[in-house]
């Protein structure tokens, strides 16, 4: 089952998990959400500096893991602030990935009812997605890290020449000037892009499943490193193409960027749906990963091993993801979200990094 | 728990099976589809909204071997309303069939309507529609948009030919094509900015000239004609080929320039906060035409160097004249000049782009022209 100590990943499957874990739904608006507040063409060197703080944040998580190697958050965190405060921040992390898998679910069926199934219910829709990932689930972590590496180089590979078909459209003209109002819109907008990298806290939990525990520093290097390359890439396409002026206007800024142009010659013209398919792998991976972390998280605080936790989460996720009426309120779920997740992975592990310091001392003192 | 007998489960998946067999939930069958490739919008004689939508026929392509009457491969329906979505729901009281935007080509505004509403309302519908695509192509009619839409040829379909014309660019004559996506920055950004203007001659369709789009009201306002868009190409440097006047007395006779690249690089200063503005072209080329009566020879330089000096001065003539146009007749900027301070003063343009337009029509700006002549063709010398 899933917290099964012989089930080990390699370092490099870890860093599949926190890509994959990171790419999400979030890219498809990503242009809008980072320009919104800057208002400048800068937003990309918003991703940028963003990325590093962020890449930094998950370096202290790593050492903060490296203390209790054969932990999980969900464990080590009861040591660090006694059992009952510690199962409450663990409740707390479980109804996040809750809430974060039901908003997948949910962004998936409205991009998919938008513009490829058009005439489908969105329970149609919704379910093989809920179905497929609880049988992933009960395959453990393994199996999980598995369809991650096949996932991945298709994914990305897609969206990275989608992405530079487009080239044609590029106006250097739209990115610039570069820093015209200065820094301070930059510095506006670096919550908002931060946002976009939530996920990077998954080191918490799957760091108890890897293989090698030391020198492992590469691991969330590379892991937040390839979505700030992708990031990058697709806001400097994305904004340069369209101009901030028609960036912030559009629901999907993205998708739009790829309806905007037809390649003539190659096997296909138009690339909207095949990236739109594709892309659904992406956020497929990202709804797993949050219902794997909280189904461990149930077995772990109640100790039990049992698969009842994992199909009484599926209504659970359903419901919750029918709680938006309207697209505006699936924004704001994906905005309450992320700020959210931000508070809570960007305080909480320095926090308890600190505390875990504190300890160690006293206990030397004695 | 007893186990299943492998026949009862596999027949029984077998059933579940069955129910995959109708194929896709929403599928449409394509004979079901009104393909439409091209709108048309007009104002009506009601001062209402006509639109007339070009469906594909695509029975029709290819079936010349026919003996029978040639159809044409498409049809137009057109019907009144306020605004484009009762029209199209208008249209299916007359016509069976979804109508399908997946492959929409062009929007045709006809120039009354354009004059009257502003074009990012006129063309909302295809900005929002979720088939229609960002790459479709908007163009300004002279007279009424709808009979663009016709043609007299046979196996041409009159929005698909219109758009491959206007891809093309072959000419520095007719405008670089504008997607709705880049019109869409451009309406939000209040940028002045040009559509391609189209007009009909003995039936067929012709791009002649361009409809200036006022940024702050995002109407049309006028017209530029074949010549001022070959300014507005030199001055964008846009351009892909076409050819200019290189001669300047009558008695020298015809003598073309053919372009094969074009640059420009428009310089704001701003001194002491007065803006100016320094254009430099420069575009290299061949001697396409060359009548030469007076029989100098291309192999010496100093022809070459005489016909480089002419074209320079027809392309100062050509571009001096667009701007004077922008400037004093229109009152817009459509060259792109606006944008080029934004980016190098940014703080500048933010106390100038309220009024830019207005603004601009008393800044000075000089221009710099120099043609480079790579070769004649095959004819270095004639004999008298």
């Amino acid at each position: 089952m899933t917290s099964s100590p012989l089930d080990r990943i390699t370092s490099h499957q870890a860093v599949m998990f926190i890509t994959n874990f990171i790419f999400g739904a979030g890219i498809l608006t990503l242009p809008r959400t980072t320009t919104e507040k800057i208002k400048t063409p800068d937003s990309w060197i918003a991703i940028i500096v963003s990325g590093v703080i962020i890449t930094l944040v998950a370096i202290i998580i790593l050492k903060l893991c490296q203390r209790y190697p054969n932990e999980t958050f969900y464990q080590f965190n009861q040591k660090l602030l006694g059992k009952w405060v510690g199962s409450l921040l663990s409740l707390t992390v479980i109804c996040y990935y809750i809430a974060l898998s039901a908003y997948e679910v949910r962004t998936m069926a409205e991009t998919t009812r938008l513009f490829l199934l058009q005439g489908t219910p969105t329970w149609a829709i919704m379910m093989p997605f809920l179905w497929i990932g609880l049988y992933l689930v009960q395959g453990g972590v393994n199996a999980i890290a598995r369809l991650l590496e096949i996932i991945f180089p298709i994914t990305v590979l897609f969206l990275l020449m989608v992405m530079f078909l487009g080239i044609e459209l590029f106006e250097v003209d739209n990115l610039r000037p570069v820093l015209g109002s200065g820094v301070k819109p930059v510095l506006k907008g670096l919550t908002t892009s931060s946002l976009s990298f939530a996920g990077f806290e998954i080191l918490l939990f799957i760091y108890m499943f890897m293989k090698e525990k030391t020198k492992v520093t590469k691991v969330p290097l590379l892991g937040v490193g390839i979505p700030f390359i992708f990031y990058t890439i697709t806001v400097v396409i994305v904004v340069g193409t369209m101009s901030v002026d028609a960036v912030v206007t559009q629901t999907w800024p993205v998708l739009t960027f790829i309806r905007s142009f037809e390649i003539k010659g190659l096997l296909f013209e138009r690339f909207d749906s095949l990236i739109l398919v594709i892309w659904i792998m992406q956020i497929f991976s990202t709804y797993v990963i949050a219902l794997f972390i909280a189904t461990l998280g149930l077995n772990q605080i109640f100790s039990k091993n049992s698969s009842a936790f994992i199909y009484s989460l599926m209504p659970l996720i359903y419901l919750v993801s029918m709680i938006p009426k309207n697209i505006n309120e699936v924004f704001k779920m994906s905005d309450v979200i992320g700020n959210f997740a931000l508070y809570l992975f960007f305080i909480m592990p320095m926090f308890l990094f600190v505390i875990s310091k504190v300890k160690e001392r006293k206990y030397e003192k004695m | 728990m007893k186990k299943c007998k492998p026949i009862l489960r596999n027949s029984f998946v077998s059933i579940l099976l069955l129910f995959l067999l109708p194929g896709c939930w929403s599928s449409k069958s394509i004979e079901d589809l009104n393909i439409a490739v091209g709108t048309a919008v007009d104002k009506s004689k009601d001062g209402k909204i006509r639109s007339t939508l070009q469906y594909v026929i695509p029975n029709a392509i290819g079936n010349s071997n026919n003996k029978l009457p040639q159809q044409k491969p498409y049809i137009n329906v057109s019907a009144t309303g306020n605004s484009l979505e009762p029209i199209g729901w208008e249209t299916t009281l007359r016509r069976e069939g979804f109508i399908s935007g997946a492959h929409e080509k062009a929007v045709i505004i006809g120039q009354n309507l354009a004059r009257e509403e502003p074009i990012r309302e006129i063309t909302d519908l295809f900005f929002r529609d979720i088939d229609i695509r960002g790459s479709t192509l908007v163009f300004i009619s002279k007279g009424a948009a709808a009979r663009t839409l016709e043609s007299k040829e046979p196996e041409v379909i009159p929005a698909i030919r219109l758009v491959e014309i206007a891809e093309q660019e072959l000419t520095t004559k007719a405008l670089r094509h504008i997607s709705l996506m880049k019109i869409w920055g451009k309406s939000n950004s209040q940028t002045s900015f040009l559509l391609q203007l189209i007009d009909i001659k003995k039936g067929e369709i012709e791009l002649d000239g361009a409809a200036v789009i006022k940024g702050r009201t995002n109407k049309m306002i006028g017209i530029l004609n074949k010549e001022e868009i070959e300014g507005i190409n030199w001055i964008t440097g846009e351009g892909k080929s076409g050819a200019v006047k290189a001669y300047q007395k009558e008695s020298d006779k015809p003598t073309y320039y053919q372009i094969q690249s074009m640059k420009s690089k428009i310089k704001p200063h701003v001194i002491g906060g007065r803006i100016s503005f320094d254009v430099k072209i420069e575009s290299e080329g061949r001697v396409a035409e060359y009548w030469n009566p007076h029989f100098k020879p291309a192999f010496k330089d100093k022809t070459i160097k005489q016909i480089e000096n002419a074209t320079e001065k027809e392309v100062r003539r050509l571009v001096v004249n667009t701007t004077q146009k922008m400037q004093k007749e229109l009152g817009v900027d459509v060259g792109g000049f606006g944008n080029q301070l934004r980016i190098k003063y940014p703080n500048v343009w933010k106390s100038v782009k309220g009024n830019w337009d207005e603004k601009f029509s008393e800044l000075p700006i000089s221009y710099d022209v120099s043609i480079t002549i790579k070769d004649y063709g095959m004819i270095g010398s004639k004999k008298n």
